[in-house]
């Protein structure tokens, strides 16, 4: 038990469209190890989103609890959910969101001010956290300028800036071909075998979840509805 | 995070751009119309000034009337009616020895005709004292020099009424007559050429027995056969000339020619201008003087001085009170033009507020990934004031300049169409630094307040919807 890094306890989403409640997490409950890789997966509006956007901190519970390190992040305060979002979690998403007009290394930079980093030091940290995605050829290049998977994979070095322990992922290989899918899901892989950090991936893709995951969580219309473990020799030491 | 506000700004550029054009004009105008009013108080401080009239007061007898005693009406009529007191030559030397004073002496003026180059012309004569020397603010002359000692025969004539005496004086630019002048067969002359030369003045005397009666003098004048008057002609030597006046810089002497203290004082005249003066003083027979000119010696001793003189029972007129109340005018007009300025401002403001909004609302997707990688509802509202800030400061920057251009060209115009020719340039604008760090931090301040509204939009955008945004 002491090694749970996210309790997700009867957790509740309701949200307005219009004259509509839309339950988007009826009484949602899991748990999650320190060092896990977890795959989400379930139909559009199974709340596989909405789940990922309350653990990261962007959305906010309307009912129960989500305790992350041991914080329950509805009591969380504006300031300390920021601080949330900078070193317990990174997230990077399907559709990349990086700013366009900044390179990849001032993307990176961007979060490394949010998280206090001294001026001096973030392009320094930038180009660090770049080499280590293999891309710090690409320093100086717009989003415009490059692949999907170089795009992605600056997000990963993005989401990294603050050292978080855990990454989440909403569908980071949906706007990937096979090939570069690939690439990135080994890089997070590596993050997750080789330097502990908790993986969190929503994910259409069942093959892939199969693949990668420890554990997959099913989700149908706001709740669990199974876990597997799926067969794949890639069980956690030490668990 | 001044990096990123620039940088934002930069991305729109064209936008950015107005809305700081706005902000330049409202800024421009705002401090142009100031800097005419700080410039005109600031020329009219200087002219007086100039002239040493801060230091300056008059002193003269008797009170002058309370206005709030007029509810008395027979008691304010009496005091218009009765003749002042005179101030003694004793009372004038115990001025002269305060420790304040720099020179203190009598106002002695009367009428005359001066007689030169075959032409005459009615002055006012002023008796000054050789002292004056001392001070070349009140003297101003353009060539010659002053009296040495109060008993010469010297006189120090005015620019203005050379004209008159059918001379004009060469200038450095001008080297024949201007088309006017030889119209009035004026005579271009230097300086040098009348300095030394000899000037009657003639005075009106009474001719009656003990009355500084002289008959040697009456057989040289020419005399009237029915009244009792002469003429009594006096020559003196042209010692200088006075500079000419311009609009702001009136001389504190109206007298067209000054002599010294003494030889005026004892110059044959007849005491009075007009006939009941003189039936009133053969009445009271008073010796003394009506005002004093006092100069003291610093400003800070005016007031002290002001008090002291106030205490012997004599009223007091300083440039120095009554500027005070100038300044409060100038107060009054300076806000005034300092509204109107404003409102030019407000709606440059409005502009700021209109494109932030708008930039907030094109930005949303990029707020929501800010937030999504850390950045704080604070966070964000930063950026988008310091962004507002810095078209406030730019802006303000811009405005300055333009501001001073505009003056510049606008002093330009005023000068040459509204100056009369050939009188130096006026600066009718003044920027003192005051006027600069205010209209830069105002501006600022505008800009920030501003870019509240939009700045908190931005900061509470939901990053779950910002990021679905397209």
């Amino acid at each position: 038990m002491h090694n749970l890094i996210i309790e997700v306890s009867d957790a509740s989403k309701t949200y307005k469209k219009g004259k509509i409640n839309v339950h988007a997490l009826r009484k949602c409950s899991l748990q999650i190890k320190k060092g896990e890789f977890i795959a989400i997966t379930g139909r559009s509006g199974s709340g596989k989103s909405t789940l990922l956007n309350l653990i990261g901190g962007l959305d906010v519970l309307t009912q129960g609890s989500i305790k992350i390190n041991g914080s329950e992040m509805a009591s969380l305060p504006g300031k300390k959910l920021a601080s949330h979002r900078r070193f317990t979690v990174g997230m990077i998403f399907q559709s990349f969101n990086l700013i366009p007009s900044y390179s990849a290394a001032e993307n990176i930079s961007l979060a490394l001010a949010f998280g206090g980093c001294p001026r001096a030091k973030r392009k320094e940290k930038a180009l660090h956290l770049l080499n280590q995605v293999g891309l710090s050829a690409r320093a100086d290049h717009k989003p415009a300028e490059l692949s999907g998977g170089e795009m992605q994979r600056v997000s990963i070095a993005r989401a990294l800036a603050n050292s978080p322990d855990i990454l989440l992922a909403d569908e980071p290989t949906g706007n990937l071909d096979s090939t570069t899918a690939n690439e990135v899901m080994a890089i997070i892989q590596e993050l997750n075998r080789t330097h502990g950090i908790t993986v969190i991936m929503v994910t259409h893709d069942q093959l892939m979840a199969r693949e990668y995951a420890h554990r997959i969580i099913d989700l149908k219309d706001g709740k669990v509805e199974s876990i597997i473990e799926p067969d794949n020799n890639k069980t956690l030491n030490n668990i | 995070m001044w990096q990123i506000a620039f940088r934002n700004l930069r991305k729109t550029r064209l936008r950015s751009t107005l809305t700081l054009l706005g902000v330049s004009i409202g800024i421009g105008s705002l401090v142009s119309m100031v800097s005419f009013g700080t410039g005109m108080e600031k020329n009219i401080r200087d002219a007086i000034a100039k002239q040493g009239l801060f230091t300056r007061i008059t002193v003269s007898a008797g009170k002058i009337p309370d206005l709030s005693s007029l509810n008395n009406l027979e008691n304010a009529m009496s005091n218009f009616d009765s003749v002042p007191e005179k101030i003694s030559d004793s009372l004038l030397q115990v001025i002269q020895n305060y420790e304040e004073v720099a020179m203190a002496y009598p106002e002695i003026t009367f009428s005359g005709k001066v007689s030169f180059n075959g032409n005459e012309k009615k002055v006012t004569v002023q008796a000054v004292p050789g002292e004056l020397a001392r001070d070349d603010k009140a003297l101003n002359l353009h060539s010659g020099s002053f009296f040495e000692t109060d008993t010469v025969f010297e006189v120090i004539l005015s620019y203005g009424m050379l004209d008159d005496l059918g001379l004009k004086l060469k200038t450095d630019e001008k080297t024949g007559l201007s088309k006017e002048d030889s119209a009035k067969n004026l005579t271009l002359i230097t300086p040098e050429e009348i300095l030394g030369d000899t000037i009657l003045i003639a005075t009106a005397v009474l001719n009656l027995p003990g009355n500084n009666f002289n008959p040697l003098m009456m057989m040289a004048s020419r005399s009237f056969q029915r009244a009792p008057f002469s003429e009594h002609q006096t020559p003196f030597v042209i010692k200088g000339i006075r500079n000419k006046e311009f609009n702001f810089s009136r001389s504190i002497f109206s007298a067209e020619v000054l002599v010294p203290m003494e030889t005026g004082k004892n110059l044959p005249r007849a005491s009075f201008n007009n006939v009941w003066d003189y039936l009133d003083s053969s009445k009271k027979n008073k010796q003394g003087y009506d005002v004093l000119n006092v100069t003291a010696k610093d400003m800070a001793d005016i007031t002290p001085l002001i008090n002291k003189i106030k205490k012997m029972g004599l009223s007091v007129f300083s440039f120095f009170d009554q500027f005070e109340e100038i300044k409060r005018s100038f107060l009054i007009v300076n806000s005034l033009l300092s509204v109107v300025g404003t409102i030019a401002l407000i709606v440059a403001a409005l502009g700021i507020v209109n494109t932030m909004v708008m930039s907030v609302m094109e930005r949303t997707r990029e707020i929501g990934i800010m937030k999504a990688i850390g950045g704080a509802e604070s966070d964000i509202r930063k950026i988008f004031l310091l962004e507002a800030s810095v078209i406030g400061l730019v802006g303000a920057l811009f405005g300055l300049l333009l501001g001073w251009g505009v003056t510049r060209i606008a002093n330009m115009v005023l000068n040459t169409q509204i100056m009369p020719a050939g009188e130096e340039p006026v600066n009718l604008f003044y920027f003192p630094w005051w006027l600069i760090a205010g209209a830069i931090a105002f501006s600022i301040l505008v800009s920030v307040v501003s870019g509240l509204y939009p700045a908190s939009k931005a900061a509470a955008t939901d990053p779950v919807k910002a990021l679905r945004h397209d």
